[in-house]
C-alpha cells in the first residue's frame, strides 16, 4: 500500500503557520480584538462589552460586532480569558481504566455538564495513584474548574494532601473520605444479593474471582461475597475466593484454576462482567454448560455481559444517572451551594441465562 | 480553594529555596539543567510553601500545556484502544492527554478544535472526523492529526488503514468460499468509515465478475442494533443472500443474534462478518471472522507524526498502517438451499 502522494505537503515540512503557532500566545487566529475595534471604528472595550456582558452595549452595537467578529473570524484568547475570570467551564473526569463501566459513567456526566454549559474531558488514570494528583493540579492550576474522581487507588494519598484539594466529587468510592461530596453505589449489598441468588437456586459450592484487593470495587464486593456466605452458613473451604483483575483474560485464568478444583465450584461470582465473560469462555471450552453445569453472575451489568451467548445474569445499577449525579454536586459545590447529602444509588439483580439449579452429574453432592 | 489567601508566587519559592527566579523557573521547565541539591532546595520549598505553577499563566507567556486532545466520535471501547496508543506514545514524549468525545456532531467536533487553537492544549488527534475542513479551515488550526480515517476532501496529516482495501480483501474472501449473494450492512450515514467500506466491498465484487445489487446493501449504523434490523430484513427476503459482510463486529454480532432467534444457524446457514476486530470479536459465538485494525499502533502513529509536527519536523502526510483479515469461525461455504426457501 502506497501513502497518496497528493496535496501539497507531501513529503514536506509542515507550513509556516501551523507549527511554532503556540508559541505566539495571543497570536493565535491572527485576528486580534483591536483589530475588529478598528474595522468596526469602535473602541476595543466596545467589542470587549459587546463579546462577554451584551446586555451593556445597544442591540445595533451588538450586531455589528458579532457581524465583524464572525466575518474576520476573531477568536477570543481562551488562555488569556480563563486567567481573567478564574474559570474555564470545563470539567473534567478522571477514570481508572476505559472499561465500558466507566464509559457509561463519563456518558452521564458529559449530558449533565453540557446541561449545565460546561464542557467536559475524560482524563485516564491507568490504575495509577500519582496520576490521580496530576489531574488534581491541573484542576488547583485552574486549568479545569472541577474534577469528577472515578475511584481513587490511593485514598491516604488523597488524604495526606490536607487542604490542597480542588472543587472535586467522588464516584464510586469516598475517596479516602476527605471531605468531598460522594456519589457511590452500595457494593457491599448488590454482592451478597447476587450471591443470596445462587444459595436460593440450591448452589453450596460457590467460587467467587475478584478484582485487584487494592481497589475499593473488589473489596467491597468480596466483602458482600464473604457476608452471604457466612449467611447462608456454607461451608468456606467450598467457597474460595480468588483474586485477579478486571478483565477478559483474568477471568478466564482463574476459571480455568476452578475448574480443576475437587469438588468443582457449581457456580461462580464475578466481581464485575469482564471476569465473568472471561469466565464463561473457559468453561465453555471444557464443554461444560453454562447455567447448569457451572452458573455464572457477573457485576456492573456492561454490554459485553448482555450481547454474550447465553446472556449474564448480573448486578446492575443506573451507570449513566450516577455521572449525572456526580456532574450535578460538582457544579453546585462550584457556584457554592450548600453541598446535598451523599448519594446511593441502589443495585438490581438482573436475572437472564446464566443461572440455574446445580446438576451433579455423580447424583450426590460429595 | 480559598482565594482571599495571597498567591503564593514564584517570588516566595526562590527566597525560601535561596535560589535565583530563574532557577526555580528552570526547576519547572528544564529540571534536567539543575544540581541535584538546588532542585532538593527548590523541592522542599515548594512543599513548604503548598506552590502551585499557575498553568494559565505559563501558557500565556508562550509556553506548552504539554497536552494533547484526542477527540473520538463515540464512547465505544474500540475508539478508546486508540487513545491508549495514543497515551502510550504521548507518555514516552513527556506529554498528557486528555480525551474529547464529540458523539459525530461537527459543532462540538469543531468546538475542541476551537479549544485547542486557542491554547488550551498543544495539539490535536481526531479519531476520524465530520469536519470536512478545506484549506482555509486548516489554516486556522491547530497541529492536528487524524487518526483511523478521514474524507477525500481533507488535506490534514492522518494515520490509518486503508478501509476499503481491507474491505476488499473480506470480500474476496467470501467469494472464494463460494458465496456470489453478498450482502453489506452499512455503517452510520456520513461517515468515511462507511463510504469507503462500502466502496471497498462494492469494488471488489465488480472485480470478480459479480453484479452490484443494491437491494443486498442494507442502511445500518455501527450498533448492534442496527446489525439485528438489517438481519431481519435479510430474513423476509424471498432470495436472501449467503453470507453477510457488516460494516463492523457490533453490526456483525447484532445480525448473528438475530439469525439464531430466527433459526439461521451461523455460518452453516449464512455466513457474517465484520469489521475492527474489537474485543466482542473474539468472544462471540460462533467466533467472528473480521479484518483486524492496528488500533493502538494507529494511536501511537499518530502521536508521533503530532509530536514531529510540534516540533516543525518533516512528516509523513499520509500514513498507512496494515490490516489483516483475521478467519475464525463466522464463515463458510454457501448453503444450496436456504431455510424457509422452497427447495
Amino acid at each position: 500500500m502506497q501513502p497518496a502522494a497528493r496535496g501539497r505537503w507531501s513529503g514536506g515540512a509542515w507550513p509556516e503557520g501551523l507549527c511554532g503557532r503556540m508559541a505566539e500566545g495571543d497570536q493565535i487566529g491572527l485576528v486580534r480584538m483591536r483589530d475588529v475595534a478598528r474595522a468596526l471604528g469602535v473602541s476595543v472595550s466596545t467589542v470587549s462589552r459587546a463579546l462577554s456582558q451584551p446586555q451593556l452595549v445597544s442591540q445595533d452595537t451588538l450586531d455589528r460586532v458579532n457581524a465583524m467578529a464572525a466575518q474576520m473570524r476573531f477568536r477570543p484568547n481562551l488562555a488569556a480569558r480563563d486567567l481573567r475570570t478564574r474559570s474555564t467551564r470545563s470539567l473534567l473526569v478522571a477514570v481508572p481504566s476505559f472499561s465500558p463501566l466507566f464509559l457509561e459513567i463519563f456518558r452521564g456526566a458529559e449530558q449533565e455538564a453540557v446541561a449545565h454549559g460546561y464542557g467536559v474531558l475524560m482524563a485516564h488514570t491507568g490504575s495509577d495513584a500519582s496520576r490521580e494528583h496530576v489531574f488534581l493540579d491541573q484542576v488547583l492550576s485552574q486549568r479545569a474548574d472541577g474534577l469528577v474522581l472515578v475511584t481513587t487507588m490511593d485514598p491516604e494519598r488523597l488524604a495526606s494532601r490536607g487542604k490542597s484539594v480542588p472543587a472535586m466529587v467522588a464516584a464510586l468510592d469516598s475517596a479516602g473520605a476527605i471531605g468531598v461530596p460522594c456519589v457511590q453505589i452500595d457494593n457491599v449489598a448488590g454482592a451478597a444479593t447476587a450471591v443470596a441468588h445462587l444459595v436460593a437456586l440450591g448452589h453450596r459450592r460457590i467460587a467467587h474471582i475478584g478484582g485487584p484487593p487494592e481497589q475499593s470495587l473488589a473489596r467491597e464486593r468480596a466483602q458482600g461475597f464473604a457476608q452471604a456466605i457466612a449467611a447462608a452458613g456454607l461451608e468456606p473451604a467450598h467457597c474460595p475466593h480468588l483474586a485477579g483483575e478486571f478483565s477478559l483474560a483474568s477471568g478466564e485464568a482463574l476459571m480455568a484454576r476452578l475448574l480443576t478444583r475437587y469438588p468443582r465450584p457449581t457456580a461462580v461470582f464475578a466481581a464485575n462482567d469482564e471476569i465473568a465473560v472471561g469466565a464463561m469462555q473457559a468453561i465453555k471450552r471444557d464443554g461444560l454448560a453454562i447455567g447448569q453445569d457451572v452458573s455464572v453472575i457477573g457485576y456492573d451489568d456492561l454490554r459485553i455481559g448482555l450481547l454474550y451467548d447465553p446472556p449474564l445474569t448480573t448486578v446492575g445499577f443506573d451507570k449513566v444517572q450516577l455521572g449525572r449525579l456526580a456532574i450535578a454536586a460538582l457544579i453546585a459545590s462550584l457556584d457554592g451551594r450548600s453541598s446535598v447529602a451523599d448519594a446511593i444509588l441502589p443495585t438490581a439483580l438482573e436475572i437472564r441465562g446464566t443461572t440455574g439449579p446445580p446438576v451433579e452429574p455423580e447424583g450426590r453432592a460429595p | 480553594m480559598s482565594k482571599t489567601r495571597r498567591t503564593v508566587t514564584i517570588h516566595d519559592v526562590a527566597r525560601v529555596a535561596g535560589v535565583s527566579i530563574a532557577t526555580v523557573s528552570r526547576a519547572f521547565n528544564n529540571p534536567e539543567l539543575l544540581s541535584p541539591e538546588a532542585r532538593a532546595a527548590i523541592d522542599s520549598a515548594v512543599a513548604v510553601l503548598n506552590y502551585r505553577p499557575h498553568v494559565a499563566a505559563r501558557r500565556l507567556r508562550g509556553s506548552r500545556t504539554n497536552l494533547i486532545l484526542v477527540v473520538v466520535p463515540s464512547l465505544n471501547p474500540y475508539f478508546l484502544d486508540i487513545f491508549a496508543g495514543c497515551e502510550a506514545a504521548a507518555k514516552a514524549a513527556g506529554y498528557g492527554v486528555l480525551v474529547g468525545h464529540s458523539e459525530r456532531d461537527l459543532a462540538r467536533e469543531r468546538d475542541y478544535v476551537e479549544q485547542v487553537a486557542a491554547g488550551r492544549a498543544d495539539g490535536l488527534i481526531l479519531v476520524t472526523t465530520v469536519g470536512g475542513y478545506d484549506a482555509d479551515d486548516i489554516s486556522r488550526m491547530p497541529p492536528t492529526v487524524i487518526a483511523l480515517d478521514v474524507g477525500e476532501d481533507t488535506d490534514l496529516p492522518k494515520v490509518r488503514i486503508d478501509h476499503e482495501l481491507a474491505a476488499g480483501m473480506m470480500t474476496n474472501y467470501l467469494v472464494d468460499l463460494g458465496h456470489r449473494r453478498i450482502a453489506h450492512i452499512m455503517g452510520s450515514h456520513g461517515s468515511s468509515l462507511t463510504t469507503h467500506r462500502r466502496d471497498g466491498f462494492a469494488r471488489a465484487l465488480a472485480g470478480r465478475g459479480i453484479a452490484f445489487d443494491p437491494a443486498l446493501c442494507l442502511p445500518g449504523d455501527f450498533t448492534v442494533e442496527g446489525g439485528a434490523a438489517a438481519a431481519a430484513a435479510i430474513v423476509s427476503m424471498a432470495d436472501p443472500p449467503t453470507a453477510v459482510f457488516a460494516a463492523n463486529d457490533q453490526t456483525a454480532i447484532g445480525a448473528v443474534q438475530m439469525f439464531k432467534s430466527r433459526g439461521w444457524r451461523v455460518p452453516e446457514d449464512i455466513s457474517v462478518v465484520g469489521f475492527d476486530d474489537g474485543r466482542l470479536a473474539a468472544i462471540a459465538s460462533p467466533a467472528l471472522s473480521t479484518v483486524h485494525v492496528p488500533t493502538h499502533q494507529i494511536g501511537f502513529g499518530a502521536i508521533e507524526q503530532l509530536m514531529l509536527l510540534l516540533s516543525s519536523q518533516a512528516i509523513e502526510r499520509d500514513l498507512i498502517l496494515e490490516a489483516e483479515l483475521v478467519v475464525r469461525r463466522s464463515a463458510g461455504p454457501p448453503r444450496r438451499h436456504m431455510p424457509g426457501a422452497s427447495a
